[in-house]
């Protein structure tokens, strides 16, 4: 029957490839990392600040992430990001070398950039802090040279040693398969829609209790429970059959790794067989027919969003970072990126089997509930 | 939830499909009267049902309270840090990123659970010091210090700069210490105590700032969650409403209505009134508590007035839209939240329009959602005024205009019939 239903289809097959579909195109480009059009300034022309360019033009790392134009102002190089030939500025101010070589505390450099660039601007703000420490620790060896051998009634520079690079930041990949923004959005959206696409089995049920046909099911011999049972179970697979297309579109369409093939059936099964589950409960809980859309609507929306569908937990507030662990959803997506990540299926094994003992535990509670719901 | 809704104890009409009056007589004040009243039912019904509330006001706080920290300016970002050198400079580093309010830190023992915490997301990045650290910054050798990502694209700007900082201003200390010791043959300890003191005097900030540009600002925190959750709630909360409507279809109350001795569009129009007014009521009490609470710099109070009653009015339409095309609750219920997300998605209210690619923002320069939630951010973050924002008002005006005409004629019909559950 849900076949033949366009609304049903629309939510189980469209709705989660168009979404999918939409994120993968979303951050298709997000994860490139191209080099940032960074136009340099040099008011100071000094021996520090040419060897800070030469050094910008030289270093493969620096290179690989900046494409470096020099320019002889402040408003020329203004234009320039204007017109999106540049992305961000940066101004060594005048006097800048001499500070240093005086061991005075030189002026401040300068990083213009724009709101549409942020990773421009932040990656300019990173090469210039950097060139200013290193700068400040020549000034501030000198410093403490002479605060040392003013200390010294005999003192004395004795050799003339040159200041250390010191520590680097750099980094470093988590895992040998990096995990490509679409590669998390798409599982995640889809799990959003799975909430939706299976609750009609549930509904269902308040249907047919309003018509009382379910009761009269019952009469032919069939246990309540198992015909509930039935209704739950064509949820469940047309939840099963709408995330495998969402799965399909975007790994073949957008090129979207979702994980292996072992990995993404577990936990598909599990969170198809979670979200009917929350369904079920739902429809157990409310007092009317009327609420049970807009119930499930919330109870989706607050799931989604502890389980980190719509946010990474990492950029949750503190309080409720730990909570998606608490969401069978939150484990989907665990089980979804240890598989990416490690493109390995037994890493996802256990976030399946847990994200499914959510699913017994809800089949449970709600199989309790339903008998006192259809006799209300 | 409808006033279209049978009163307790009604008797339904047993007659076939009604034929419908086809006179459309002059709008008198009678109509308009029925229109307020039908409007004001709506509005009244969906207040007394405690889960609307919830969905209605106190959701969308929950979500821009989430949302807009996520993308706040950072503090508190969780950072996972594993200690392979247990020296003094060692120490000493990771107290300066303990210390820092743009980070988190968290300890962990081995690089292994440091990975996988930070693949699973449960961290925004990773640092480990790394053994032998101490030796080669006393030495003057250079030492790398991992930063370990999931992304290094996904890692906010203010952690990926605080976290620079922090190492490159230790080593700059520690570095101009073991130059001045080398140089003068003082002890490593005493050159460090002094480099220290003259060192937080000495490191000069660089300066950033941002260039105005021609283009919509990039809003952070809750100035963008709270537009983005304004117009998203706005049109998700009311197209859903479409589900009270269509049970009202299948209760045969659309059609006692239609039969009325009131013009045909009366009853239609009121619906959508109706739902518009709770639009606009949602719309006022996130926008003064946003303001109250989360401090949201709205701007100029007349252009986001403008904004929030067409696009009131277009959510209203569409609900009632949505309620004449479905055929069931079931499909009513299908259709509403896949239509709202998506819409509000390619519309920019999920996630900033910056980031994604022309294609998509070409998609969203031509919607509705789009069209909102662009003026509300060039209203609020850009300092936009009225006459900015005209094209966008003017554009939601007659998406409003001809959703409204489209729903009052697919309607006229459709709600003369009876649904299926």
């Amino acid at each position: 029957m849900r076949w033949r239903d366009r609304a049903s289809v629309v939510l189980a097959f469209v709705a989660p490839v168009v979404l999918a579909a939409v994120t993968s195109l979303a951050f298709a480009n997000f994860d490139k990392l191209d080099p940032v059009k960074l136009a340099l300034v040099d008011h100071d022309r000094g021996a520090l600040s040419a060897q800070f360019i030469k050094e910008l033009q030289t270093d493969p790392r620096l290179r690989q992430l900046l494409r470096l134009r020099v320019v002889d102002s402040t408003s020329h190089a203004e234009t320039l990001v204007r017109q999106g030939r540049s992305e961000a500025v940066l101004v060594i101010p005048e006097g800048f070398s001499t500070a240093v070589v005086n061991a005075q505390r030189p002026p401040s450099l300068l990083v213009l950039s724009t709101d549409q660039k942020p990773i421009a601007g932040s990656v300019a703000q990173a090469v210039a802090q950097e060139f200013d420490t290193r700068a400040s620790a020549v000034t501030l060896a000198a410093k403490t040279t002479q605060q040392l051998v003013e200390g010294q009634p005999h003192g004395g520079v004795r050799k003339s040693v040159p200041v250390g690079t010191g520590a680097v930041p750099f980094p470093r990949q988590a895992s040998t398969k990096p995990l490509k923004t679409a590669s998390y959005f798409a599982p995640s959206m889809t799990i959003v829609f799975l909430f939706f696409a299976v609750s009609f089995g549930a509904r269902n049920i308040w249907v047919e209790r309003r018509q009382k046909t379910l009761m009269r099911s019952s009469l032919s011999g069939a246990s309540v429970r198992t015909v509930v049972a039935g209704k739950l179970a064509a949820a469940y697979v047309f939840g099963v059959l709408a995330s495998l297309s969402a799965w399909a579109t975007t790994s073949l369409v957008f090129k979207t790794t979702w994980g292996p093939p072992g990995a993404v059936l577990m936990l598909i099964a599990a969170m198809s067989a979670a979200a009917v589950g929350v369904s079920l409960v739902v429809a157990t809980v409310v007092r009317r027919e009327e609420q049970l859309d807009t119930v499930t609507a919330v109870v989706s929306f607050v799931l989604v969003l502890l389980g980190g569908n719509f946010i990474p937990p990492s950029s949750l507030p503190a309080t409720i970072r730990h909570v998606s662990l608490a969401t069978p959803n939150g484990w989907a997506m665990r089980g979804f990126l240890d598989s990416v990540t490690t493109a390995h299926a037994g890493a996802a094994v256990g976030a399946a089997l847990v994200t499914l003992a959510y699913a017994v535990v809800l089949f449970v509670v709600g199989g309790v509930r339903v008998k006192g719901l259809l006799q209300r | 939830m409808t006033l279209l809704e049978p009163a307790p104890g009604s008797r339904v009409l047993g007659s076939p499909v009604p034929a419908i009056r086809p006179d459309v007589s002059i709008p008198s004040g009678d109509d308009a009267r029925t229109v307020a009243h039908i409007a004001a039912a709506v509005v009244r019904l969906t207040l007394k049902d405690p889960v609307s509330l919830f969905f209605m006001f106190l959701l969308p706080f929950f979500i821009i309270s989430v949302v807009g920290t996520a993308l706040a300016v950072d503090t508190g970002r969780p950072v996972g840090v594993v200690v392979a050198d247990h020296g003094p400079l060692a120490t000493r580093l990771l107290d300066r990123l303990r210390h820092d309010h743009v980070l988190h830190v968290d300890a962990y023992s081995d690089r292994g659970g440091l990975n996988r915490d930070v693949r699973r997301r449960l961290l925004t990045a990773g640092v480990v010091i790394p053994a032998g650290y101490d030796a080669a910054l006393r030495s003057g050798h250079p030492v790398e210090v991992p930063l370990v990502v999931a992304d290094a694209k996904l890692v906010p700007e203010a952690v990926r700069i605080a976290l620079a900082r922090d190492i490159e201003q230790e080593s700059m200390v520690v570095t101009a210490a073991s130059a001045a010791a080398a140089r003068t043959g003082s002890t490593f300890d005493h050159a460090l105590a002094l480099a220290d003191a003259t060192g937080a005097q000495m490191f000069t900030p660089v300066t950033q700032q941002r260039l105005p540009t021609r283009t919509t600002n990039q809003p952070r925190g809750v100035q963008f969650s709270a537009p983005a959750n304004l117009v998203l709630f706005m049109f998700v909360n009311i197209l859903g409403s479409a589900v009270g409507l269509i049970a009202g279809r299948r209760r045969g109350a659309t059609r006692r209505a239609m039969l009325s001795p009131r013009p045909w569009w009366v009853p239609i129009t009121g619906e959508i009134c109706g739902r518009a007014g709770l639009a606009l009521l949602q719309a006022s009490v996130i926008l003064v508590v946003g303001a109250a609470l989360f401090h949201v710099r709205w701007g100029n109070p007349v252009g986001v007035g403008c904004v929030v009653v067409t696009f009131a009015v277009f959510a209203g339409a569409a609900s009632v839209l949505l309620a004449g095309l479905a055929r069931s609750e079931a499909q009513g219920f299908a259709l509403a939240p896949p239509i709202g997300i998506l819409l509000g998605m390619l519309g920019g209210c999920l996630w900033p329009i910056a980031i994604v690619g022309p294609g998509l923002r070409h998609v969203a320069a031509v919607l509705p959602t789009g069209w909102a939630m662009t003026a509300l951010v060039d209203l609020g973050s850009g300092g936009a005024d009225v006459g900015d924002v005209a094209a966008y008002l003017v554009a939601l005006a007659v998406a409003a205009f001809a959703l409204c005409a489209i729903a009052v004629a697919v309607t006229r019909r459709r709600f003369a019939q009876r649904v299926v559950s």
